[in-house]
């Protein structure tokens, strides 16, 4: 489901300084010619030996060597020299390095590229090649950049090197590495060097682990032939696949640069609350904006979902500014955002902090990965692991939700001022269960933050029609979203309309029925309820199938909400990641009259790890009802049960087009 | 086809002319110097919007629901845009200037996100700066736009090709707050005696006014200015006290997308502002004179010596039927001149070809040939220099094309047919030839251009002629397939598939650019979306990388579970290879006209062997659809009577007969409901049942 969440407002993480993509701009207007006559380095020599074994015909392109050096002064400025080569498979692909870096703290010192087409010598290619790009993502403004070269070669057997030197001055201790994207690696290498005394430690996430080769304070993990990561439907993200390093770095507690090593996620909330803290001041405006936010709101409930409700409408705007000196994590005062009604993530829950403060309501900055619940991984204290603030509101056990979390330290109520939808007493899908940081001085914990019942985010549907001797429908449909299974139907109606709102039901029921039209449509949302239903009047050509006016055929399921997981190959190479959800269907159908049930689909009642089905069917008085209900349990589902997963879902996907065939009386 | 309906305005220059005429040379030089000559450049007055705020009507203030859409979040109000010709320092070029002023309303929190946040592109050299901006809050205050929010980012650059944008979000947005915005964005496009001015947002708008001064007496002789408004109706030009000219259009909706609309230009509401020398001529005369002109630029460039001679004998081979010859020399000329703008070329090849190329004259047909390497125009002169040495009658043709506004003679500038073809002479006829494509079909021309007016120049009788489209025939999708269906509802067999024509140019495009190994890859996808679960093995493609030849595909389909078994039957599609394959139109509403590519034919033969021990069940086909002129759709199904009896199950759907490609918004609920049967008959199910 899509989540009306966010985009990325904290620091970008660095996973994957350098990698391959195309970019449009870069196929232009080149006034110099593309290759130089530098001098060719020994190492794009000796890579250029590099003999590749036979891969599937899926793969496009393999990474023969992959480096990244860092060398860390006392001050805290870094020095990162990338190689990397790549050589080219099939044809097809555009090879572009690409080197992202902070704008204002930082810069692209030299970056070079070299190209070995098959059969010649290694030549350089020109510099004046390297475009510089802004990459966007719907913000304002972001100081952090890319430079990128394009190889301009599309032979396969190309090999394509490049090198490129980043400085960047940086208050930050930590730093992660990807060991590959999707396509292979033969050979991936991060090293650091440390000023002398700093220690550093590294985490090696989807990998085992291993230990670092460490010569003087230059420490070195190294990884050979990586396989080839398969994109497949409802996979977890890359992050959760491909080997990727995270390094903490530990300069002496008295370093005069003020560097501070992160070791527990006590220390990473010690040293963010005095970023988020300050900013959260009451003013003036503040006070009398709380105050009349809040004339009609007694109880304290009552109270936080008014300043929340005012909140969630400030507009979501990113300006991300001196990101290198924690900008990114530093929001803008309360009392701006208020008199500009806007601001981004940290902005908004700073704003919602303030005027609950002065109303006596206290609460704490929560930082969290949006978009995807298993980012975070608690072995490693990181603020870099972030990209995303909501809130956590002290409330006393008169509030009782489900989206309080005991303990934490005290009671929180977790609430994400910037999802626009999401009231207070629901989180966020991709939210929950993921665990996130309560900024709370040295008090401070990661947290998991609460999962809502499937109960929470039911579907209930209900269609009743008519369907003639010709197979012809008339039906009503009725269904109730409740909680996240109703933001992205009610995001799409509050920001493209009702009439967006009409095409998307219209375009879904095509792709399900065949000659759809869909008439009226009404739709409710019910604030209180965190619910929208939905009335629509559909027709559709040829629903049932008469066969010779003898044998009727028709299949209520069609009309089900939907549900399916369809796996489309028989094998599998990555684990397979379901999203929760409930879904309860009635449908009933009026079928035309003179004819007899011959075959029924027989109920079933599936229930395994990964949710359960329960289906029947009945014809009585010349009405066929079907009556399903359908649960998948969020899960990360590991490849060894891949076939097990497919056939529950073939189950599901069987029931919902399952016949019931009527003969002539 | 749609006709567009046309008003020209036409405004005289209402200033006196000089001597000295302006030459396409200064203008790139101009536009070269833009960025360089910025500091120095002296700034007209800007115009009085820019100067002071706009008063706010108190109609405006009070404003609650939008005009123009009844369901919009927001709506602009006002869009005024003075475009003004700006002199640089050196008093000899100039750049164009559009100043910009907006002001928008917020009706509810639909219109407060989307109009939270303001960007605006540009592409160097041209430039946006002075942005300012305030909102008029529901109560009356005023929130000024903090210029320190206002953010430049270059979002791509290289070399000298930069693409950047101005951003900003603009403060204290609510509902029934007004926002006003204005910018000055100077152009960068060097083609500027041709100005389109566009009238259309993403919000609807009340009304856009354009503001327009012509062009410097320095830089036009003897030409006259002429708005030609298309998809609108413009009002007249309104000559304004301060020297400029109005013209403006009303109640503009927001612009909306829609599958198979007819091209941007002939939908959204633009204007073209363009000048034109010798005051008004008939059509007739004009086109004369631009036939004659490009006929005399054609004859120095087709060259005919040996080598091109050689080439020619060549490539026609023992073809002696003129269509073998023309498409011998297509096929020759696309082996031995690569586009320069294929994807294919390298970014150093295109770089150094750039480098090379002549400054001060086009490239003849013979340097043409020997580089290996053109431009899509030159690409067809060295096709006309071949085609003149095969002994063919060659002319020069300027093509319309689709994606511009539908061509007619009345629109009387180049500007309106741009693209340059080959016409040869067929016997009384001129057969017009565009080899540049390299996906389409020897003796096709780009879909683009079919349907469309060519100009055959030529040095007495320049003519137009009218490109026909190509027959629903010509682009063809067969598929055949015999396959074995089992009691457990596996179904296998071998299938293949060949695509000609546009279809052809269209599976190309898809899968051309791949390695044989990716296509196959791809292909294997593509056909398990419609069989979940299936083994897609022994896939051969051929002529995928061969524009004279048929595209083809062979494979092998093991797709268990395909067809469904109840507890006394089995329930199948005959149709399998339109499964899951959707209609096109689900809106129940539309706006725009529609228009289908090209007229196409998909005839598909499947033989289905039965399983042993069912037999049909009161199996019946779905009936055919006669849609009239554009076309059919025609379903037929046997089954033989032998101890292993076949199903066979053939299925044509033609579509476009007669040029009916285009049709009128009006006849969207015909169209709809034809493609919806389409969809409905492909799934079609026939019942087995046990013995």
């Amino acid at each position: 489901m899509m989540t009306d969440t966010a985009s990325f407002c904290w620091l970008r993480l660095p996973m994957c300084r350098a990698f391959l993509l195309g970019i449009a701009l870069f196929s232009a207007l080149f006034s110099t010619p593309a290759f130089a006559a530098d001098p060719i380095p020994d190492w794009v020599r000796q890579t250029a030996e590099t003999q590749v074994p036979s891969y599937s015909t899926k793969v496009t392109s393999v990474h023969l060597f992959h480096e990244e050096a860092v060398t860390v002064d006392p001050d805290g400025r870094r020095v990162m020299r990338e190689r990397g080569a790549i050589k080219l498979l099939q044809s097809g692909e555009k090879l572009v390095a690409v080197r992202y870096y902070d704008g204002n703290a930082g810069r692209i010192r030299d970056f070079q590229g070299w190209v070995l087409l098959p059969g010649a010598k290694p030549v350089a290619i020109a510099k004046n090649r390297v475009a510089d790009f802004s990459p966007t993502g719907g913000e304002v403004f972001d100081e952090y950049r890319g430079k990128a070269l394009e190889c301009g070669c599309n032979i396969p057997g190309s090999i394509f090197f490049w090198e490129v030197t980043e400085e960047e001055r940086s208050i930050f201790t930590q730093d992660s590495f990807a060991f590959q994207g999707h396509e292979p690696a033969m050979w991936s290498r991060y090293s650091v060097t440390l000023p002398a005394s700093w220690e550093a430690k590294g985490l090696l996430f989807n990998h085992a682990n291993i230990d670092p080769q460490v010569f003087g304070t230059t420490y070195t993990w190294e990884l050979k032939d990586l396989p080839f990561i398969e994109e497949e439907e409802y996979s977890p993200s890359i992050s959760a696949l491909a080997p990727r390093l995270v390094v903490s770095f530990f300069p002496p507690t008295d370093n005069r640069a003020g560097l501070q090593g992160l070791r527990d996620w006590a220390s990473v909330s010690t040293w963010l609350a005095p970023l988020v803290d300050p900013p959260a001041e009451v003013t003036s405006a503040i006070a009398a904006k709380a105050a009349q936010l809040t004339a009609n709101a007694p109880a304290e409930l009552d109270k936080i979902r008014a300043l929340a409700a005012f909140v969630q409408q400030t507009n979501y705007v990113e300006v991300d500014l001196n990101l290198t000196r924690a900008g990114g994590y530093t929001p803008r005062s309360a009392a701006d955002t208020l008199s500009r009604n806007y601001g981004d993530c940290k902005d908004k829950a700073t704003l919602l902090r303030a005027l609950l403060k002065s109303v006596g309501i206290q609460s704490h900055l929560v930082t969290i990965t949006s978009g995807n619940r298993n980012y975070v991984r608690p072995e490693w204290a990181s603020p870099r692991q972030f990209n995303h603030a909501i809130i956590g509101i002290e409330v006393s056990d008169a509030v009782k939700l489900a989206t309080v979390l005991e303990d934490a330290p005290g009671r929180l109520l977790i609430f994400d001022p910037t999802d626009r939808i999401t009231p207070v007493g629901d989180l966020p899908q991709s939210e929950q269960g993921s665990y996130a940081l309560i900024i709370a001085g040295a008090k401070g914990a990661l947290r998991k933050m609460p999962e809502l019942p499937l109960e929470s985010r039911r579907i209930e549907s209900s269609a009743n029609g008519t369907v003639d001797a010709d197979g012809n429908l008339a039906a009503s449909i009725e269904r109730q979203y409740f909680g996240q299974s109703s933001t992205r139907l009610r995001y799409v109606e509050k920001t493209a309309g009702a009439a967006e709102l009409k095409k998307a039901f219209e375009r879904g029921f095509t792709r399900a029925v065949g000659g759809t039209t869909i008439g009226n449509i009404a739709t409710e949302t019910s604030e209180e309820q965190n619910r929208m239903s939905v009335k629509l009047d559909l027709t559709a050509l040829r629903f049932g199938q008469s066969m010779q006016g003898r044998l009727f055929v028709v299949r209520p399921g069609i009309l089900a909400s939907g549900g399916q997981y369809y796996f489309r190959s028989r094998q599998r190479t990555n684990p397979v990641q379901l999203d929760a959800q409930r879904r309860h269907e009635t449908i009933r159908l009026k079928l035309p009259a003179g004819f007899r049930v011959d075959e029924l689909p027989a109920p079933a009642k599936l229930e395994g790890p990964y949710g359960s089905l329960e289906v029947s069917w009945a014809v009585r008085d010349g009405e066929a009802v079907m009556d399903q209900t359908l649960e998948v349990r969020p899960t990360v589902v590991p490849i060894a049960e891949y076939a097990k997963v497919r056939d529950f879902f073939d189950k599901v996907a069987g029931a919902q087009d399952a016949p019931i065939v009527l003969v002539k009386q | 086809m749609v006709i567009v309906q046309l008003q020209f305005v036409v405004y005289n220059h209402p200033m006196p002319m000089r001597s000295g005429r302006f030459s396409v040379a200064f203008a790139m030089l101009g536009a070269g110097i833009f960025g360089s000559f910025a500091a120095a450049q002296q700034r007209t007055l800007a115009p009085s919007d820019f100067q002071a705020w706009l008063a706010v009507s108190d109609a405006d203030r009070q404003q609650m629901a939008p005009v123009v859409e009844k369901d919009a979040g927001a709506e602009v109000l006002e869009w005024r845009v003075h475009v003004v010709d700006e002199f640089l320092g050196d008093n000899r070029s100039f750049q164009r200037v559009f100043y910009n002023y907006i002001r928008l309303k917020i009706f509810d929190d639909r219109g407060r996100e989307k109009a939270a946040t303001i960007d605006l592109p540009y592409r160097a050299p041209g430039t946006i700066i002075d942005v300012s901006g305030h909102t008029i809050k529901a109560d009356g205050t005023v929130v000024d736009l903090d210029p320190k929010t206002v953010y430049r980012r270059t979002l791509e650059r290289v070399g000298s090709a930069r693409e950047s944008v101005v951003s900003f979000a603009m403060p204290a947005v609510e509902k029934g707050a007004i926002l006003e915005y204005r910018w000055k964005q100077t152009e960068d496009d060097n083609r500027f005696r041709y100005v389109r001015l566009e009238f259309q947002r993403e919000f609807p708008i009340r009304r856009v006014t354009y503001f327009v001064k012509p062009l410097d007496s320095r830089f036009i002789v003897n030409e006259e200015m002429y708005i030609a408004p298309f998809n609108c109706k413009a009002s007249p030009i309104k000559q304004e006290n301060d020297g400029y000219g109005s013209t403006y259009v009303e109640n503009v909706p927001a612009e909306q997308r829609e599958t198979y609309s007819p091209s941007d230009a002939n939908v959204r509401p633009w204007a073209l502002l363009y000048y034109r020398s010798g005051g008004a001529k008939e059509p007739t005369k004009y086109w004369d004179e631009q036939g004659k002109e490009i006929y005399k630029k054609f004859r120095e460039v087709v060259k005919s010596d040996a080598e091109t001679k050689g080439a020619a004998v060549n490539a026609i081979g023992s073809a002696t039927d003129e269509g073998g010859r023309i498409d011998g020399l297509a096929a020759f000329v696309r082996m031995s001149v690569r586009n320069v703008y294929d994807s294919k070329v390298s970014n150093a090849e295109r770089a150094a070809f750039f480098q090379k190329f002549p400054k001060d004259r086009e490239r003849t047909s013979t340097e043409i040939l020997r580089s290996g390497l053109g431009m899509p125009s030159e690409i067809n002169t060295v096709f006309a220099a071949l085609a003149a040495q095969a002994g063919f009658e060659v002319r020069p043709a300027l093509v319309a094309d689709r994606g511009e506004i539908l061509f007619s003679p009345q629109l009387m500038d180049r500007y309106f047919l741009d693209h340059e073809g080959v016409a040869l002479r067929s016997g009384t006829a001129w057969k017009i030839v565009d080899v540049a494509n390299k996906n389409v079909a020897p003796g096709m021309l780009p879909w683009s251009e079919e349907g469309m007016m060519a100009l055959v120049g030529d040095s007495k009788m320049p003519a137009f002629v009218h490109l026909p489209f190509s027959p629903s025939d010509a682009s063809a999708e067969t598929r055949t397939a015999k396959l074995q269906l089992e009691g457990d509802g596996s179904l296998t067999g071998d299938v293949t598939e060949v695509y000609t024509g546009h279809r052809a140019e269209d599976f190309r495009r898809e899968y051309g650019l791949d390695s044989m190994d990716k296509r196959v890859e791809e292909f294997r996808d593509n056909v398990t979306k419609m069989f979940p679960d299936a083994d897609v093995t022994n896939i051969e493609m051929e002529g995928v990388d061969d524009p004279a030849k048929a595209t083809t595909v062979h494979y092998h389909i093991d797709a268990p579970r395909y067809a469904q078994v109840t507890g006394k039957r089995i329930l199948m599609q005959p149709n399998a290879f339109r499964r899951g394959q959707v209609s096109p139109f689900s809106a129940a509403q539309r706006v725009h006209p529609i228009e289908f590519p090209y007229a196409w034919k998909e005839s598909d033969t499947i033989t289905i062997g039965l399983p042993e021990g069912f037999a049909l069940d009161n199996a019946d086909a779905p009936g055919s659809l006669n849609f009239g002129k554009p076309g059919r759709y025609e379903i037929k199904m046997s089954v033989t009577k032998s101890d292993h009896p076949e199903l066979t199950y053939i299925r044509t759907l033609v579509f476009g007969n007669e040029s009916a490609i285009s049709f009128d918004a009006s006849a969207y609920p015909s169209l709809k409901k034809a493609f919806d049967l389409v969809q409905t008959n492909d799934a079609h199910t026939i019942a087995l049942k046990g013995n």
